[in-house]
């Protein structure tokens, strides 16, 4: 395996987008997101609807820009408002978000009452929760990218000659996917750390709970890219970004949202990302690691599945003779 | 002498396509197998049976000894595949890919250094081993996919094909190398499309048709059963006064056919006849412009048993 592992770092310096996603596209998206995400001044920006009165309530951490006409829904969706508030009567205000419904009685309760809840940071989504969402849809898309020498030696019949050694599939997929591990790990990682560390910045996470997170996001993009390398021979890189995107936006990496689906909730439980970005949350929150068992097995569950069955799928098509 | 390969009943089908058909052969010790067969003859699935990677449907392989089924890493320790498509890595250095591949098998570091220097040395690229692959002709490529195959020692080597589109030097030098391989104790299994280079190196030559051995010997023996015999044409001035019986009254004649002024006469290799001919042509008055003879070789053999050119 160590062969194997020597053999993908030997080819990386012929592989220029591999050196330019490791070192210049997840720094780069990375250093953005917590730029952006430390340069938002307020948590809660919100939209709220009156021809006359003046916004009933003020606090440092909710920013309100009053309108006469109700913004397009797009604007939500964007992320521009977090919610639309309307007067309705009297002391009564109806609340339009996306985000889950914890975040819509906050805000009604503090347009009703002029306080925030005191339980009102749990609802919040905080700067390194935002961050790990991030990571882990660039993680996902760019796993793919970082695995291509496995279709690269499917389809110059090296990978057919390998398999002609004493070397096995499985362990042949267990040195790739140590090889996307440390390439999508390590220059995250890294990146953090200066942030971190040199710059001051604070992501939201100590360093033990932000290796242990960073660990889970990248063995599950790891273990995604080489299931998908196994499965298909063409397009693995649209095809993987196109579920990485879709299944990110449902599972809430990138913004808060309440469905009012059962069906969508149903679907979007299903996938990994959803535990991901409750367990960061979590986390971020100040729980740790064992108060969150069961999110943490289903994530490491996913990750086998995944595995396995990309190493299955392999082993069978060798065994064809499709190589 | 040691078997080192033994196959018997070996049968593989494509769904309802029978691509190996229950053939049986035996290989000893320092053999070089020269296998012969148009294409779809099953030469393909034979080798990738042998390579391990695709399990026969039925019959028994033993290769060095061990049981194809029961024990295939140790069969994969002993065999070296050099494989019809260059399977080498343009990107990294002639000496990192002989490197990679033997590093595949279970060596000692410091036998490794040795093995990849040697097999360097065989195929003749010594003095490139640090240049990529990418900046080497086709024929350094196919010498290098054949360094890659052979440095770990194995005892039994499979080529398929190693010599497909590459220049008459570099031909010379890859068969060169084969006959050192067998001097050192290697047995070859060697498939091509190129009749002169089975000639030049096989001790045996096996030709297969729609998954089936039709043949199996050495050169001479094929020739045998082809029937070993010399025609000769003649393309005469004139053939009026020409009497085709007395020809045909030549010792060791086998057949005698004339038409418009072409006289072909076949007859036993062993015998020397042509004088006598001649002779007879010259006895009836005939005078010819132009001879031509040909003996049987493994190109007729070959296109008499299958119905194919070998490289159709």
């Amino acid at each position: 395996m160590l062969t194997i592992l020597r053999n993908r770092f030997l080819r990386v310096p012929d592989k220029l987008y591999i050196i330019i996603i490791a070192v210049v596209i997840i720094p780069l998206v990375i250093g953005a997101v917590i730029y952006f995400s430390g340069a938002t001044q307020s948590p809660y920006k919100i939209a709220f609807i009156s021809k006359e009165d003046a916004p009933p309530v003020k606090h440092e951490l909710i920013q309100i820009e009053q309108m006469n006409e109700r913004p397009a829904m797009s604007a939500l969706v964007m992320g521009k408002y977090n919610a639309i508030v309307e007067a309705v009567e009297d002391q009564k205000y109806t609340v339009t978000t996306y985000k889950d419904e914890s975040f819509k009685k906050t805000i009604e309760e503090y347009f009703e009452t002029g306080k925030l809840p005191v339980n009102h940071t749990t609802a919040k989504r905080g700067i390194g929760t935002s961050i790990l969402g991030v990571i882990l849809l660039i993680a996902l898309m760019q796993g793919v990218a970082l695995t291509t020498f496995y279709p690269d030696d499917r389809n110059k019949s090296t990978f057919k000659r390998i398999m002609m050694s004493p070397l096995t599939s499985r362990q042949y997929l267990v040195a790739q996917g140590m090889f996307t591990f440390s390439c999508l790990f390590v220059p995250t990682y890294f990146v953090i750390l200066v942030m971190k560390i040199c710059f001051k910045i604070n992501i939201g996470f100590g360093l033990g709970a932000l290796t242990g997170l960073l660990i889970i996001a990248t063995a599950l993009a790891t273990a995604f890219s080489l299931f998908m390398a196994s499965v298909m021979n063409r397009n693995i890189s649209l095809a993987t970004s196109g579920i990485s995107i879709l299944t990110c936006l449902l599972a809430g990496c990138l913004f808060n949202y309440d469905s009012q689906s059962k069906w969508l909730d149903a679907v979007t439980n299903i996938l990994p990302q959803k535990p991901f970005m409750t367990l960061s949350q979590g986390m971020e929150g100040g729980q740790t690691f064992s108060d969150f068992p069961w999110q943490i097995g289903y994530i490491v569950g996913w990750i086998i599945v995944l595995w396995f069955e990309g190493s299955l799928i392999t082993k069978k098509k060798v065994q064809k003779g499709i190589y | 002498m040691k078997t080192i390969v033994s196959i018997r009943n070996l049968e593989k089908h494509y769904g309802p396509k029978r691509a190996v058909a229950g053939i049986s052969f035996t290989m000893t010790e320092g053999e070089i197998l020269g296998l012969l067969g148009p294409n779809g003859a099953g030469k393909s699935t034979t080798i990738n049976i042998l390579s391990t990677i695709l399990s026969p449907d039925k019959g028994e392989v033993e290769i060095v000894g061990h049981d194809l089924r029961k024990e295939p890493l140790a069969i994969k320790q002993n065999i070296g595949i050099v494989p019809q498509d260059l399977a080498i890595f343009e990107e990294i250095t002639a000496e990192q890919n002989v490197r990679f591949f033997a590093g595949l098998y279970k060596l000692k570091r410091d036998d490794l250094d040795e093995l990849v220097k040697e097999a360097l040395e065989l195929v003749g690229l010594e003095d490139r081993k640090k240049e990529k692959p990418k900046t080497f002709s086709g024929g350094m490529k196919r010498r290098l996919n054949i360094a890659c195959a052979i440095a770990h020692r194995p005892k039994l080597i499979i080529m398929d094909e190693p010599t497909v589109g590459i220049d008459p030097q570099s031909r010379n030098h890859i068969l060169e190398s084969i006959k050192t391989l067998r001097e050192k104790g290697a047995t070859i299994i060697y498939s091509t499309h190129y009749m002169e280079e089975v000639e030049a190196i096989a001790d045996r030559i096996m030709i297969m048709n729609e998954g089936v051995i039709i043949a199996e010997g050495t050169k001479e023996e094929l020739i045998q059963i082809a029937g070993n015999e010399t025609i000769y044409r003649f393309e005469l001035n004139n053939s009026q006064n020409l009497d085709e019986q007395r020809i045909s009254q030549i010792p060791g004649i086998t057949n005698v056919h004339l038409a418009e002024n072409q006289l072909t006469v076949q007859s036993e290799k062993s015998k020397s006849i042509l004088h006598a001919i001649i002779a007879t042509l010259f006895d009836n008055g005939c005078t010819f412009e132009k001879m031509t003879s040909k003996e049987t070789s493994l190109e007729t053999v070959f296109l008499e048993l299958t119905g194919k050119r070998l490289r159709d």
